[in-house]
């Protein structure tokens, strides 16, 4: 299968943390759950394939073609990239001018821009807020038209870090929908989590990033039964047991 | 619209009949002129002209007033220190503990006319920048060439000022919550020094990843910000202008001389 990217033995480092000999493939189509505790340097290996930060060494190909500051541009049109937090991303007064802000940047006529940003928001179902102030938005909203921004260019790869962050069950479930949408059109999708519930039903495979390396990268089927990776997906059900000793020591 | 630091109307177009550009070099025109005004009558007279405009332009007078408000403390502040300071006939004086404080009459006079000319000028901004949006805004001053470059950290520092305003607030409201007003006056003072520090800390922290996240799609690739350009009624604001210039030349001296 062709690799829509591919991480090659990255080594990179800043102040205390350090990421060594880090290795990924994320395949054409594919979606793929990357797992660690916080500070693991999931965010950084994102910054890195985006080239917001540069490896010290190694390489990272998009489409086979190696990030390089002269192609920036060209990768990150096929990236999109979604923050934990939407406050992060949404800059411009109104939510049209929020999401047509890539459109425009990519050279596109008024129409295509119109037709795009009109296009993103019936994905994300918020038809009727394109005047709306950016800062008037809800969490859940404010988060589905940074989604808006992101796929309103069209990428082919979604990089999404935390997208249920604060969510309620509906938003979650709305959420679900808008991804699954962009995946039946073939975008393919790396995003984070800590709930064990979207690793084993919402993904393909499972990468298991600790301390700046990768500890796994496989089937989720199969990571399920691996120790390291439920390490670092927390035991969950050792917490019913701890929840329901104390329970029974303070009756 | 609680949350936004100024009175722009919502949207990304307002219904105005004067284009933005035109309404915004009016107000800088007319600010201009009460500044070099030095007679009280005459910067009334502007300013009940500015409150019966922005009556007719159904202005939203509780937003417009509510943010002049405001700025009530630094108005009042020339009221009261320039008649202390400025002048040399003493109307009267304020005894105090260690003597006696002398208030001039001239610098009554100055700080009237000074603090009017203020509440004039920041009414003419405020009133003005009601009727359009933030786009519009920006849009009028790219039309007046003002480089892109600052048009878009203006931008930002405008949104991002209300939201550093609301978490300003929410960590200032955790800070009440674990006994902030419990504190002697030392401990206030210190507690709201770190509030401010961690603010300015995290302002940027957060402009780092709002550029990262601008970067990402495609900053500096295309143009950001489309000129609002001028409308053909934009002459009727010149006409409006000239009218006021001129009343103010002929009309108020005679009406002035009726009145002595």
């Amino acid at each position: 299968m062709t690799c829509a990217i591919d991480v090659s033995h990255v080594f990179f480092s800043y102040d205390d943390f350090r990421m060594e000999d880090v290795s990924l493939q994320l395949h054409i189509g594919e979606q793929k759950v990357l797992v660690g505790l916080n500070g693991s340097g999931k965010t950084t290996l994102f910054k890195l394939i985006l080239g917001l930060l540069e490896p010290t060494s190694g390489s990272i190909h998009v489409f086979e073609r190696e990030v390089t500051h002269e192609n920036l541009w060209e990768i990150r049109q096929d990236i999109g990239f979604l923050f934990q937090n939407p406050n992060d991303q949404l800059f411009a007064p109104t939510v049209w001018e929020d999401v047509s802000f890539g459109p425009r940047n990519l050279g596109l006529s008024k129409s295509e821009i119109d037709e795009r940003v009109r296009w993103a928001l019936e994905i994300v179902d918020m038809i009727g807020y394109e005047e709306r102030p950016v800062n008037q938005l809800s969490h859940g909203q404010a988060k589905r038209i940074a989604l808006a921004g992101i796929i309103a260019m069209r990428p082919s790869i979604l990089i999404l870090d935390e997208p249920f962050t604060g969510f309620d069950f509906k938003m979650v479930s709305n959420m679900i929908e808008i991804i699954n949408k962009m995946r039946q059109d073939g975008v393919t999708i790396l995003y984070t989590t800590h709930n064990r519930f979207f690793i084993e039903n919402w993904s393909d495979s499972v990468a298991v990033i600790e301390n700046g390396r990768i500890v796994y990268d496989g089937s989720t089927k199969e990571a399920m039964d691996q120790k390291i990776v439920k390490d670092n997906i927390g035991d969950w059900s050792g917490l019913k047991h701890l929840i329901r000793s104390f329970n029974e020591g303070i009756r | 619209m609680s949350k936004f630091l100024l009175p722009f109307s919502e949207g990304r177009t307002s219904r105005s009949l004067f284009s933005s550009t035109g309404m915004l070099v009016s107000s800088f025109f007319l600010a201009a002129f009460v500044s070099i005004q030095n007679s009280l009558i005459y910067v009334l007279f502007i300013l009940g002209i500015v409150v019966m405009g922005g009556i007719v332009a159904r202005t939203r007078w509780g937003t417009v007033l509510s943010l002049i408000s405001k700025i009530e403390v630094i108005i009042l502040a020339w009221l009261l220190i320039i008649p202390l300071i400025y002048g040399t006939t003493v109307l009267f004086q304020i005894s105090l503990p260690w003597g006696t404080l002398p208030v001039f009459q001239e610098g009554v006079e100055r700080g009237l006319l000074l603090a009017l000319r203020m509440i004039t000028i920041i009414l003419i901004f405020i009133t003005t920048l009601s009727h359009m949006t933030l786009s519009e805004f920006i849009g009028a001053l790219k039309t007046l060439q003002v480089p892109t470059a600052m048009l878009g950290s203006l931008l930002i520092m405008l949104r991002f000022i209300p939201l550093f305003m609301e978490e300003r607030s929410q960590m200032h409201n955790a800070q009440i919550l674990r006994g902030y007003d419990l504190g002697n006056r030392w401990q206030k003072i210190r507690s709201l020094g770190n509030l401010v520090g961690t603010t300015i800390d995290r302002a940027f922290d957060r402009s780092i990843v709002v550029y990262e996240a601008m970067a990402l799609r495609g900053f500096g690739k295309g143009s950001m910000i489309s000129e609002t350009g001028v409308k053909r009624s934009d002459a009727i604001l010149l006409v409006l202008l000239a009218v006021l210039v001129l009343s103010m030349l002929f009309l108020i001296p005679h009406l002035e001389l009726i009145i002595i």
